[in-house]
């Protein structure tokens, strides 16, 4: 068929086709997702010569992103339809698609499979990458917004015992301020555990712990460990960023 | 902005012998599948949780898809959920006959057709690449159902687990 044959020489021959059905072609072209598979595109050629050429996923690329990331909020929805709208690639029943003449079939595949790599990519919106981000965020924002109090990173109270390092120290005096973030129950565990110790050594200091995600990222029990060794909690990252400057001209004021 | 380099990011997260240890401890289920497969687009899904039976910590996920234009492209894996920080990890996917599959970790000479499974290497991590790229032929199944059954022995499920919500056929017929 002319359309495969042209298909063949604007990829320079490296591309294949095989039938999937009758009348759906699976196009084997050098496009691969990073775990080695290939993307999944299939022509959905014309019954008349009236009729435009389909390039479509059959649904795959969807089902792919679903193994570990699902679009079930609106806001992903929202997402998903602007990378769909920018591509111009329609999508019907989960399936993506643009329809397209014999002379435009290169570009358009190559504009979907663009588009497909794209959509796969939403995984790196999950949440798992956002939180893995949190340590990075919360440090940016403790030597920006935070400067003035001169925080110094990964300080030890105690020279004896270096195993209870503080996340941020910020030179307040008399009393100095530690803060610690917490993503975990085992980062929970060793904040409630250098607190305790801190004020067993008598060390002048006030604690103060970020969360990542309090309610949903402990617990219980170390939701209480927690509570209960440190003086003062912000409940999550988005909690600390609107209040961190407010609370530390409080705090300074209070210590003086 | 700081860029962290790949070797930042995934060196030592996993060695082989820790991935090894995940995908074959024994495990149990701790939120069902459910009983029928249902439709999601223009695909067919399940999915469950697991914990280890064993002293290892943190979740497992398993996901199981079929595709409803293409019944023959499926995928079954098992998601390893740490308890700590280092992240989460494919470890298994037993794959259908999507397309072609291009070789592994710095392979790409390898383009094949045929069923196959991705497994998380120690090796793709160091290379900074996805853990499950490296993948290899089968012919241990040549089905959705036989996948399935190839997969659950291979992620150490329960047997008795394995037979009350995933039952062979044969097993339908005898417990009717």
């Amino acid at each position: 068929m002319d359309l495969l044959e042209n298909l063949k020489t604007d990829f320079n021959r490296h591309v294949s086709f095989r039938e999937k059905r009758p009348g759906i072609v699976q196009v084997l072209a050098p496009l691969f997702h990073e775990d080695g598979d290939m993307i999944d595109i299939f022509l959905d050629l014309p019954q008349s010569p009236a009729e435009p050429i389909r390039i479509s996923d059959h649904g795959l690329t969807l089902m792919r992103l679903s193994y570990g990331y699902d679009v079930d909020t609106p806001t992903k929805h929202r997402i998903l339809a602007r990378i769909l709208a920018e591509n111009r690639v329609s999508e019907e029943g989960g399936r993506f698609f643009v329809e397209t003449t014999p002379e435009r079939v290169y570009p358009a595949l190559l504009q979907f499979a663009q588009t497909v790599a794209k959509v796969s990519n939403m995984q790196a919106f999950k949440r798992e990458v956002v939180h893995s981000l949190f340590y990075e965020t919360l440090g940016d924002f403790v030597q920006s917004t935070l400067a003035a109090y001169q925080p110094g990173e990964h300080y030890l109270p105690i020279a004896d015992r270096d195993d209870l390092e503080v996340d941020w120290r910020f030179a307040t005096e008399p009393r100095n301020i530690f803060l610690y973030g917490v993503r975990d129950s085992s980062k929970a565990r060793l904040a409630a555990l250098a607190c305790r110790e801190f004020q067993l050594r008598n060390v002048p200091f006030r604690s103060v712990i970020v969360h990542d995600d309090f309610e949903n990222g402990l617990s219980k029990k170390d939701q209480a460990r927690i509570t209960n060794a440190a003086d003062k909690q912000f409940t999550s990252l988005g909690d600390f960023q609107a209040n961190a400057e407010r609370y530390f001209a409080r705090e300074v004021q209070a210590i003086n | 902005m700081r860029v962290e380099s790949k070797e930042q990011w995934h060196v030592a997260a996993y060695n082989q012998q820790e991935i090894n240890g995940l995908i074959g401890c024994p495990k149990r289920i701790s939120d069902p599948p459910k009983r029928e497969m249902r439709q999601s687009g223009a695909f067919l899904r399940n999915d469950m949780k697991l914990v280890a039976s064993d002293d290892t910590e943190g979740q497992f996920s398993v996901f199981m898809r079929k595709s409803g234009d293409f019944p023959e492209n499926f995928s079954i894996g098992l998601i390893y959920h740490p308890a700590d920080s280092r992240g989460e990890i494919t470890l298994v996917r037993c794959n259908g006959q999507h397309g072609e599959y291009n070789g592994g970790p710095g392979d790409p000479s390898d383009p094949h057709w045929h069923y196959h499974v991705h497994q998380a290497q120690e090796v793709a991590l160091d290379a900074g690449e996805r853990a499950e790229k490296y993948a290899v032929k089968t012919d241990a199944y040549a089905s959705f159902e036989e996948a399935v059954q190839y997969f659950l022995k291979t992620v150490n499920l329960d047997e008795k687990e394995s037979r009350i919500h995933f039952p062979t056929k044969v097993q339908s017929i005898l417990f009717e």
